[in-house]
């Protein structure tokens, strides 16, 4: 595999995965350096749209962070953002890219080392599966 | 000297709710901690969360936290004491102590929102906590989660595959005087089990009980998925002692089979002890100074009997932070009519 | 081109000095920005000296360079005194969590926060200010459920100053609590206690009782509800209170068929009446002397503490005063409540007897009373477990904990959420317990999760509290920052009132043009479209990331702001 530092688009929520970040920082954990941090206010707030956009774009990856089932502070923004993506892995399929490459993870506000362990775990992931073969002017 | 209408003893979650509350009234709180930052015991609990969210309001701590440092009228000090407490008239007059900075406050109303330390556990000699490395609480284990984010052996680092967990430390127990349930221990030791055993499939629990105490509307099914799962061994038993085996280094306990009703040997890597409440140590100073009394456990009365004194949190009784929380805003609505009687 | 502050924050000297050189010179070579300062510390001095700088310089748009947005944010919260910028012109650059504490080495940190200048710089260009607005509150609650709940909120209410509907479907008031007989934590009989505070309700100028009636429509939101009131001559009233409060308890039943339907077999409600009675005083039954009583527990509800409670209770006067032999059958002993493990104990040096069960016990009829068969599980070896049979005289079960019949009917009016069994409310702890998915309406009580009465009564006071919080002011203000609906692109599709947790989207005719419009309408005719409450709206844009045809805006997370922090604005 050629070796690439994978771009990886984190959708963070102000209640779960902003607060997340801050406290891996404060535990002084590893944030992979690709990583761009998006912040918004409930997960309920990323489109489907932007998902694919940050792929068109040239993002390797993308992880949207959101809380767990019955802890979402708008109570149905986290299950909002499943659906979407569960909408987007369909059209991923029929057009023959990853799944892998978009994910949703499950935090709380004090989940500092869990999201560490997940960009680490996607930056590994995303290296195997190589750069993304769609993004513009490829 | 300061000038504020209510004096809140204590930062952590009783403490933070009062003063939150009472801020909404634009009423100045000043808010004392001992400890270099507020947020008490439940700010160093990790989110218990399995495949979806188990209600242990650790996270509801956190958010709370960032919510009180945006409140203009609430002062909080931190590594903040109190020297001495006395009430002149109607008001009490409080000396604090910072470090070395001395400072006076006079108050119409106090809150006592001091907290609960753990069992201390090294009182039950034959369970082994401080003289065996791999017995710990489970607020050890909670911290381990929250902040390492990994489980480990504390004595060699290694990971753990066979974990028992002992209920009612410190609780429920005759011999030591504490005569109350602690009510959390249960409910929290299963979220531990299902959000490690979630991370961790392979770990496998030993989950020793005398009664199964519910907490909340979505125990039932938590409960029942806790029953289904292969991995957690339910035994209506408290082992009386815990053996250290030098060989192996492994802890050895007596387990009645179910089936069989024999007694068996069997090996743990790790032993969680879920203790009970005690009122904070701090507290008692502070009982004698304002004259209030203690409740038959040993927590402190929150009828109180001293006019402008409240009680809110864990330190009136064991309570989770679900219930501490409802408590608190209870108190802090009693604070609220008690000084605007006073106008 | 906007103009741009910078104000680095050094986090008290512990930012090195590449760093700092760093972001000066990826400043110099930014053409928006007008100046950049360095502070060690963010004090209100530093924010005196931060302002008078920014008008100094005519300067409207602040990056801050430093920690977590957290702590800024926090702090502007926290000055009060007033800004020469709006509140929404300012963003951060959060280098010190997501650069230098979380990088490997320098060189990364110092590549990430160079990364995060530039997008800062990009984002606060693209800002737009936000006002804030007032809404009054006048101190005006509707209560719906005259149970010990809502008799609580209403009279603390009252005696605040705030003036109290409260609507109970029933002609009496009291709900459950008119079944119980004694507190089981305090020497207190709960006929007398309950009439005295019915009796305080009715007296009080500030409460307006109106039952039996019930709610029959909902309109508005906070601050401005319409409540329709049917009383059951007919009559309707309408009320328009700031905030509401849910408190219309649940419902029980008892297990019918069979020998269930013994007279032998009572609930523990039906216990309680019989040890209440004087006439004849108990422990007759049918004229003959009750000797032994077996209680079933937890083969209904396995969450409810309040049946352990009421058990142990009447057990502990069964026993000890009565002199009647007492079986508690139950799967777990449900100590978990203020003094239960004593009386516990107590009720054991008694001679109280308790089972605990896994399969359920069988009952059969001998001689006109009821066996009961349980297996003995406090014997270790499963085939040694005999079972025990206690003929008894009477039989006392629980009875299943459900929703109040009238619940999801309600739910559909007030628009609030059902949990999984039906009560009020998801269990979401972000809900604090009280809150409801919608601003200004309140839960209470047994219609979220039935509990001893001490335990209601203090969440009837938290209910109180959260009331009285939001009506202390007589207003709520409230920033901008909230979904907007674009009504010209609207296309009624009714998606985002039924998407909105909060309920604060509603079809209005509003509009002046839309883009569907093929054909020419009359001057002044306005059209239907989809409208964000503002003070109901929790900002949260779920509505903007439904709607098909992108007609909705979230004022402080436009799609511009996402774009560019996601990198694509280039």
């Amino acid at each position: 595999m050629v070796d690439f530092d994978p771009k990886i688009i984190a959708f963070c929520c102000d209640q779960s995965g902003y607060p997340s970040a801050d406290m891996a920082g404060s535990l002084r954990l590893n944030i992979p350096k690709n990583v761009e941090m998006v912040r918004v206010p409930c997960a309920g707030r990323v489109e489907a749209l932007y998902l694919l956009k940050a792929l068109e774009k040239g993002a390797d990856g993308v992880v949207l962070f959101a809380c767990y089932e019955e802890n979402c502070q708008y109570l149905r923004g986290n299950l909002r953002a499943r659906g979407r993506l569960s909408y987007i892995h369909r059209l991923m399929e029929k057009i023959g890219l990853e799944k892998e490459r978009i994910e949703i993870c499950y935090l709380a506000t004090n989940s500092g080392v869990k999201l560490v362990e997940t960009l680490q775990r996607k930056t590994e992931e995303l290296k195997r599966l190589g750069p993304n073969p769609c993004s513009e002017g490829k | 000297m300061l000038e504020k209408e209510v004096l809140i003893i204590g930062g952590g979650i009783a403490g933070i709710t009062v003063a939150l509350e009472l801020s909404q009234f634009e009423i100045p709180v000043l808010l004392i901690e001992k400890n270099p930052s507020i947020g008490g015991l439940a700010s160093t609990f990790c989110c218990k969360a399995s495949e979806s969210c188990n209600k242990c309001f650790a996270c509801v701590v956190d958010k709370r936290i960032v919510e009180i440092h945006q409140k203009r009228n609430i002062q909080c000090l931190t590594r903040t004491e109190i020297s001495g407490i006395r009430k002149n008239g109607k008001k009490f007059e409080v000396t604090l102590k910072q470090g070395r900075e001395r400072i006076d406050l006079q108050v119409p109303a106090i809150v006592m929102a001091v907290g609960i330390d753990p069992y201390d556990a090294t009182q039950k000699g034959e369970y082994g906590y401080g003289r065996y490395l791999d017995v710990i609480t489970a607020k050890d284990l909670d911290e381990m989660l929250r902040y390492q984010g990994k489980l480990v052996r504390p004595s060699n680092g290694e990971f753990p595959t066979r974990l028992a967990f002992f209920q009612c430390v410190g609780s429920r127990d005759e011999s030591i005087g504490n005569l109350y349930c602690s009510q959390v221990c249960c409910a929290y030791a299963l979220r531990l089990i299902r959000a490690i055993r979630y991370q961790y499939p392979k770990v496998k629990v030993c989950f020793f009980y005398m009664d199964i105490q519910p907490a909340g509307p979505s125990f039932e099914s938590f409960l029942k998925s806790c029953r289904e799962d292969q991995g957690i061994r339910f035994i209506r038993s408290l082992p009386s002692k815990i053996y250290y085996s030098g060989a192996s280094h492994l802890l050895k306990v007596r387990v009645p089979d179910p089936q069989t009703g024999e007694v068996m040997e069997e090996p743990f890597e790790l032993i969680v002890l879920s203790v009970g409440m005690v009122l904070s140590q701090g507290a008692r100073s502070l009982v004698q100074w304002l004259g209030l009394h203690y409740t038959e456990d040993g927590f402190i009365e929150a009828s109180s009997s001293q006019e402008g004194v409240f009680v809110a949190g864990a330190c009136s009784g064991p309570k989770d932070i679900d219930r501490t929380i409802i408590h608190a805003k209870g108190t802090a609505l009693e604070v609220y009519q008690f000084l605007k009687g006073r106008d | 081109m906007a103009r741009i502050g910078i104000f680095i924050d050094t986090l008290k000297g512990t930012l090195p000095s590449s760093f700092r050189e760093r972001i000066r010179t990826t400043l110099r070579d930014v053409p928006e920005v007008v100046f950049s300062v360095e502070e060690d510390e963010f004090t209100s001095e530093t924010f005196e000296r931060m302002l008078k700088l920014l008008e100094h310089e005519g300067v409207e748009r602040v990056v801050i360079v430093g920690g977590s947005p957290k702590l800024y944010e926090t702090t502007f919260q926290k000055l009060g005194f007033p800004l020469p910028f709006n509140p929404y012109l300012f963003t951060v650059a959060n280098i010190r969590e997501q650069a230098l504490w979380s990088s490997i080495d320098e060189r990364e940190a110092s590549e990430k926060a160079k990364n995060a200048v530039l997008k800062a710089i990009r984002i606060a260009s693209s800002l737009r200010p936000i006002e804030s607005q007032t809404l009054p509150l006048k101190p005006e609650v509707l209560i719906l459920g005259g149970g010990i709940s809502g008799i609580s909120i209403a009279l603390t209410l009252a005696r605040a100053g705030i003036y109290v509907f409260l609507v109970e479907r029933e002609r009496t008031l009291g709900g459950k609590v008119t079944e119980l007989w004694k507190f089981y934590n305090q020497e207190l009989e709960a006929k007398g206690w309950l009439e005295q505070k019915i009796l305080e309700l009715r007296q009080n100028p500030r409460i307006s009782l109106l039952a039996p009636a019930r709610l029959k429509y909902l309109r508005g939101h906070m601050g401005r509800f319409q409540a329709t009131i049917l009383t059951d001559k007919g009559e309707e009233t309408t009320i328009s209170p700031s905030a509401i409060v849910v408190a219309t308890g649940y419902r029980v039943e008892r297990k019918r068929g069979g020998i269930y339907d013994h007279k032998r077999m009572v609930t523990l409600s039906e216990m309680e009446k019989l040890l209440s009675e004087t006439n004849p005083p108990f422990p007759f039954f049918e004229g003959k002397r009750v000797e032994t009583v077996t209680y079933l527990l937890d083969d209904t509800n396995e969450d409810i503490k309040l049946d352990s409670i009421n058990a142990l209770k009447q057990s502990l006067l069964l026993q000890g005063s009565l002199k009647c032999q007492v079986a508690i059958l139950c799967k777990e002993f449900k100590v978990s409540s203020d003094r239960m493990e004593r009386l516990y104990r107590k009720a054991r040096e008694l001679g109280v007897l308790f089972f605990k069960y896994e399969e359920a016990p069988r009952f059969s009829l001998v001689n006109g009373q009821i066996q009961v068969e349980v297996k003995d599980t406090s014997i270790l070896r499963k085939e040694d477990q005999w079972s025990v049979s206690i003929l008894s005289d009477l039989v006392v079960l629980c009875e299943t904990f459900l929703p109040h019949q009238e619940t999801m009917e309600l739910s559909a009016l007030l628009r609030l959420h059902l949990g999984k069994r039906g009560f009020f409310m998801e269990d979401n702890p972000q809900l604090l317990r009280v809150r409801s998915n919608r601003r200004g309406i309140f839960i209470a009580g047994g219609c979220r999760f039935p509990q001893e009465i001490s335990e209601t009564l203090f969440e009837a006071n938290a209910v109180a509290q959260e009331v009285l919080a939001l009506l202390s002011k007589g207003a709520y203000t409230y920033d901008l920052s909230v979904a907007e609906v674009d009504p010209k692109k609207c296309a009624l599709c009714y998606t985002c009132p039924r998407v909105c947790p909060h309920s604060a989207i509603e079809v209005e005719k509003y509009a002046e043009k839309n883009v569907y419009l093929t054909h020419h309408v009359p001057e002044n005719t306005k059209w239907g479209a989809a409208k964000v409450d503002p003070a109901s709206c929790f900002g949260c844009g779920i509505c903007v990331g439904e709607c098909p045809a992108r007609a909705i805006t979230l004022r402080h997370y436009p799609d511009e702001f996402i774009y560019i922090q996601m990198g694509l604005d280039g």
